[in-house]
């Protein structure tokens, strides 16, 4: 960061002052002759990296009160270099302020136009300048600044007037609203107390004897002077500067005012030209002199700080997001290593159980599959001897049935049964939902006093025992005797002369491992 | 202001360290970017590593009774010879001593070629079926019951019968004639044996 220089530019001297941190410390005066704008120039190039704000206090300036039509941006400015051109003519170094407008019904806007008039006097100071290279923020006047220490002070006096001593001069501003409307400098013949006290006491009356020949002010009207002194010149300023009735002084401790400028180092005596420096330090007001040329060096500086400080923010803002995702960063490896700990735990845990289980020579998921499709298998694969048990069960109710063969299948019904229905077919492969079907062939013998009445209720005692098997159908495929309505029926077919035994066959099916 | 070519050179250093500046933290937010991302990835992997992990604990934890149940079917069907390669000599041989303990008039057999059993392979293991056609002829229909009970509990296989029929013998027939037999059966047999499919 560069340092902040102030040149204070008197007629007779340019006094270089370092500013840091609310300390103002004299570096180096120059004198105000060749020598002195060589040794100028030495010392800007040897400080040419710092910045530098030049205050100007010469008697040879000008203001001018103008009244211009209520204009905007680019037509303002254009009226008010104008009249700067007409009433301050070949002045380089000018500026304006606004004093407001008028309440009239136009709203005309007073301008005050300003002028450092002695160019001659102020070109080799500033052409050291900007042969160095270095940056000047600006150029300002201290006349320019008394607004600034009325708003310190806190002094919202419609008019006043403010006089303040500065090196080996008395300075002489006119205020009104807290706007600078005149001002003049007069020389100060020595640095004595008591001269001091007299200098305020007659310019203070010449001053006002002069604003009310300009009518600034009328002839009476009351109006209040602040004095600014050192306090070991109060008791002499109480004693030459009295109250009249249209006048009246304040004095304005200059410690107490350096305090209240933030500035921490109070000037020694009445001189107070550090206080303005100060002022201008701290707060530096947007009219000055210098134009875009004069400060084309502080306009490249500034440049350059921008770009520095906009990389430095744009560095400055990456590497917190980056610091964020690192944190992130190292907070995920925290979580990582803790999950593969309980990962490693529950492992463990795992294969301390499986190894309690018996040997085997597969993974439990293997094993968990492998037995549960053998168990499938078994409970779905049924002997037929259970179907046999249920047959002879259901034969020794029947009574004189003759068995004859028995067909028993896994999965449907057997291939040579007739008659077998789809629907059980269907059924036989349904997946997990094999029947175990048994198609019984037998015969049912008859003697002489049997009739058809009896051989078929022989069958239906046979058919009943077998339904009483739950989850058992049974469906009878041949009758002894086809009865049914469907189908033709001869006399020989019922006739029992023969004594033959009568065929039949019923199918049996029911879930396998039921 | 107004910049003139001059102007630039005055500019550069500024110009070149705001560049780098960007550039750097750029790359440092890159990088930090593409490290979180790949920490957060890992992150990931190890949580689901780690849900699968105990997902496995807790399964067996809560199976731990059925897999110790589980493994004792599995090494008992080890034992007997369920896993692992058919043993068509000791199938033979089971059915000859059959024979004879019941005294059959007729025992003949036909074993087909081994095939893959219909349905997905359990866990790594895959099941085999052996299909045999049997023709005996009995005295009695216990015979064939107990036949098929002692090649269930004897065979090294799980046996499924898939059709048995069993019929009378004509009265005509040798068998009968000399009270050698009067039933004859007509089965077909599953043996079913399975074997680790890494080991094919």
């Amino acid at each position: 960061m560069p340092s902040r220089r102030l040149i204070y530019l008197t007629a007779h001297q340019a006094v270089v002052f370092a500013w840091q941190g609310g300390r103002l410390g004299e570096v180096q005066s120059f004198p105000a002759s060749d020598s002195g704008h060589a040794q100028f120039a030495d010392h800007l190039a040897d400080h040419a990296r710092s910045i530098y704000l030049l205050l100007v206090n010469v008697a040879e300036e000008g203001f001018q009160t103008e009244t211009i039509p209520l204009l905007r941006q680019a037509d303002r400015r254009a009226i008010v270099e104008r009249k700067l051109g007409q009433i301050f003519f070949n002045a380089p170094l000018t500026t304006s302020l606004s004093l407001g407008y008028a309440k009239a019904r136009r709203k005309d806007e007073r301008v005050l136009l300003a002028a450092l008039t002695d160019h001659a006097f102020l070109a080799p100071w500033l052409a050291r300048i900007a042969a160095a290279g270095a940056p000047l923020a600006g150029i300002h006047s201290l006349p320019l600044l008394g607004p600034l220490l009325l708003r310190a002070l806190a002094i919202g006096d419609e008019r006043c007037l403010l006089l303040s001593i500065q090196d080996q001069s008395i300075r002489q501003s006119y205020l009104e609203n807290g706007r600078l409307h005149f001002s003049r400098l007069t020389p100060l013949h020595g640095n004595d107390v008591e001269e001091v006290a007299q200098s305020f006491a007659s310019e203070t009356l010449k001053l006002q004897q002069y604003l009310v020949s300009q009518r600034l002010l009328t002839r009476q009207q009351p109006i209040t002077a602040y004095l600014l002194a050192h306090a070991d010149a109060r008791r002499a300023i109480e004693r030459r500067c009295i109250d009249t009735g249209s006048l009246s002084f304040v004095i304005l401790d200059s410690d107490e005012t350096a305090r209240k400028c933030k500035l921490k180092t109070a000037p020694p005596d009445s001189r107070c030209e550090t206080i303005f420096l100060g002022l201008l330090a701290n707060a530096p007001p947007r009219e000055q002199f210098a134009n875009d040329e004069q400060r084309h060096d502080y306009h490249l500086w500034l440049l350059r700080s921008i770009l520095r400080s906009a990389g430095a923010a744009a560095l400055a803002g990456c590497l917190l997001l980056a610091s964020t995702e690192v944190l992130d960063t190292y907070s995920l490896h925290d979580q990582m290593r803790s999950l593969q700990e309980e990962t490693e735990a529950a492992r463990r845990r795992y294969d301390e159980i499986v190894r309690t289980f018996p040997p085997i020579p597969t993974t439990t998921d293997n094993l968990r599959a492998v037995v549960e499709r053998y168990t499938e298998l078994e409970r779905h694969s049924p002997l037929p001897e259970a179907a046999y048990r249920m047959i002879s069960r259901a034969l020794a109710l029947a009574g004189p049935v003759e068995l004859e063969a028995i067909e028993w299948k896994m999965g449907g019904a057997p291939a040579s049964a007739e008659g077998v229905s789809e629907g059980l077919e269907e059924r036989g492969r349904e997946p997990g939902g094999e029947r175990e079907t048994v198609v019984v062939h037998g015969r049912i013998g008859a003697d002489e006093a049997s009739n058809p009445r009896q051989v078929l209720q022989v069958l239906h005692t046979f058919v009943n025992a077998l339904r009483g098997n739950s989850g058992l159908d049974v469906v009878v495929l041949r009758q002894p005797f086809d009865v049914a309505s469907g189908k033709s029926l001869k006399s020989s077919s019922a006739d029992l002369d023969d004594r033959q035994p009568r065929g039949f066959s019923v199918r049996l099916s029911r879930a396998a491992g039921a | 202001m107004k910049l003139g070519r001059a102007d630039f050179p005055k500019l550069r250093f500024s110009l070149m360290a705001a560049a780098l500046m960007l550039a750097a933290g750029t790359v440092a937010v890159y990088l930090s970017h593409t490290n979180r991302e790949a920490a957060q990835a890992a992150r990931d992997a190890a949580i689901a590593e780690r849900n699968e992990a105990e997902g496995k604990l807790q399964q067996v934890r809560q199976e731990e009774a059925d897999i110790r149940q589980r493994s004792l079917v599995f090494k008992a069907l080890e034992a007997r010879g369920v896993i692992g390669d058919e043993q068509r000599l000791e199938w033979v041989e089971l059915l000859k001593d059959l024979r004879g303990k019941y005294r059959l008039a007729d025992l003949q057999y036909e074993i087909m070629p081994q095939r893959q059993l219909e349905g997905n392979p359990a866990g790594g293991f895959i099941f085999y079926a052996s299909s045999m056609k049997l023709h005996a002829k009995l005295l009695h229909e216990e015979d064939l019951t107990r036949l098929i009970g002692d090649l269930r509990r004897d065979a090294r296989a799980l046996i499924r019968v898939r059709i048995c029929n069993l019929a009378r013998l004509s009265a005509e027939t040798e068998e009968r004639s000399k009270g050698l037999a009067n039933l004859s059966a007509d089965c077909e047999i599953d043996w079913l044996t399975l074997r680790d499919s890494a080991a094919r």
